[in-house]
């Protein structure tokens, strides 16, 4: 076969392209291995990445990771912060519920206080009034009473002075206002 | 025949052309420019200069923070894989402490090859980290710290006792241990390989399907948008790679930081 390649050369620029990069006529047979192991790429290796790497250490990966390092702090912090607000603000409602507890408990002791002096109040204010009432009741009792006798006697006299006055008539006798006086009250007497 | 001989002639230059791409050399050859570079410096390596470049100037120059204020923009979008990375990686493997210290090493990890990844994905640049040299010094870097590291967390006896799991009779330690041990070299070798295999795949991939085109002509020509829907899959695949890169490195670098007895 390469006996026909020195035959018939192939008329390609990628064939010319190709012996011109290889560097070696049509006839040439390059043998690269791809696993040829090369000290010096090797080293150039090693001091290029180490060369990057302490380079990208001080401009790009120190920064960098300090300044993730740093928010991932602050974001901690704020995130502990909240947390402790958070408790404080369970306490004050707690604290606040229990004041509002005590408050309500309070109030309902004032109201119920309130309402037994009220209610005594109350009591003591309608046990005066029915003693008021019945010392009044007491006292239109004795008036009327009073009253009554006084209309009695009224009655008694005006009676007298109608039954003397009829007896008069019936006995046809004058009476003199001394001795009717007298008669009144001998009858009155009698009443 | 003739047809045949030079189909396989094509198919043989576009072999070598392919592996030219993906390997590293001592040029850096552009559309735009021819650069021979001189032999103690590669292509892979100018792009491993122009990784670090890039990373130093991007991240020490467009992300700042002002006291005080909440971060915008690309400060905010970085801090996304900033915080991913330390907590989901370098916490979660190493503990709240050590996971906190060692954060910039598994964040350089991280973009390091990421960009590197990303890089080879662009027109002008090639894949450094298809580069088994790179991968290589950067498994390194790993191992220093599983070994070194855990030395100087755990003290030299407490870095072999991680080799000897408690209980385990010691006729079976004689086996064991050197088996560990080598166990320590072979996580860093896996982990050399996977990034440098995984990227060299991938673009071999993609040269290979737009050498289809190159071989078979216009008959080939749906290999185009396959290879642009590769490129676009090596895109999803810098991330992952960068991302497996350094969770495995976290997790080898925790497992002898904390032993599991």
């Amino acid at each position: 076969m390469a006996d026909s390649a020195h035959k018939t050369e192939p008329s390609n620029d990628l064939v010319e392209t190709t012996q011109a990069h290889v560097g070696h006529g049509s006839d040439a047979h390059v043998e690269i291995n791809p696993m040829e192991i090369s000290g010096q790429m090797v080293i150039w290796t090693w001091v290029l990445f180490f060369i990057t790497l302490g380079a990208l250490y001080k401009l790009a990966w120190k920064p960098i990771l300090g300044a993730l390092d740093s928010r991932e702090e602050e974001i901690q912090e704020s995130i502990d912060h909240a947390e402790t607000l958070r408790q404080e603000m369970a306490e004050l409602e707690a604290v606040k519920a229990k004041q509002l507890a005590e408050a309500d408990e309070k109030s309902r002791k004032i109201l119920e206080a309130a309402r037994k002096g009220a209610r005594e109040q109350a009591e003591a204010i309608e046990e005066k009034a029915r003693d008021e009432a019945a010392i009044l009741t007491e006292n239109a009792l004795r008036d009327i009473d009073v009253s009554r006798a006084l209309a009695e006697d009224g009655l008694r006299i005006k009676s007298a002075a109608w039954a003397r006055a009829l007896a008069g008539k019936l006995i046809e006798e004058n009476l003199d206002d001394a001795k009717n006086q007298a008669l009144t009250d001998k009858l009155i007497e009698e009443l | 025949m003739e047809h045949a001989t030079e189909t396989a002639q094509r198919s043989h230059h576009v072999n070598q052309w392919v592996m030219h791409h993906v390997t590293d050399s001592g040029e850096w050859h552009t559309p735009l420019w021819s650069l021979h570079l001189p032999s103690w410096i590669s292509n892979n390596a100018i792009m491993l200069i122009i990784t670090s470049f890039f990373l130093i100037i991007g991240f020490g120059s467009f992300f700042r923070y002002q006291k005080g204020k909440a971060p915008r923009g690309w400060t905010n979008a970085l801090e996304v894989f900033v915080l991913f990375v330390r907590n989901e990686i370098s916490i979660a493997y190493l503990g709240e402490k050590d996971g906190r210290k060692m954060a910039p090493l598994f964040l350089t990890f991280f973009f390091f090859i990421l960009t590197a990844n990303l890089m080879g994905l662009c027109p002008l640049f090639s894949t450094s980290t298809g580069n088994i040299n790179v991968t290589l010094g950067l498994a390194s870097v790993t191992f220093f710290f599983m070994v070194f590291g855990a030395m100087y967390v755990n003290g030299p006896i407490g870095f072999f006792k991680a080799f000897a799991p408690a209980g385990v009779p010691w006729p079976i330690l004689i086996i064991l241990m050197p088996i560990e041990m080598v166990g320590l070299v072979i996580k860093c070798a896996a982990l050399t390989i996977r990034l440098f295999a995984n990227m060299l795949a991938g673009h071999i991939v993609v040269f290979s399907l737009v050498g289809l085109l190159v071989t078979f002509g216009f008959w080939a020509l749906p290999a185009l948008a396959m290879a642009l829907a590769i490129n676009l899959l090596e895109v999803f695949i810098a991330f992952l790679q960068a991302y497996v890169f350094t969770v495995l490195s976290a997790m080898f670098i925790g497992e002898m930081y904390h032993p599991a007895h």
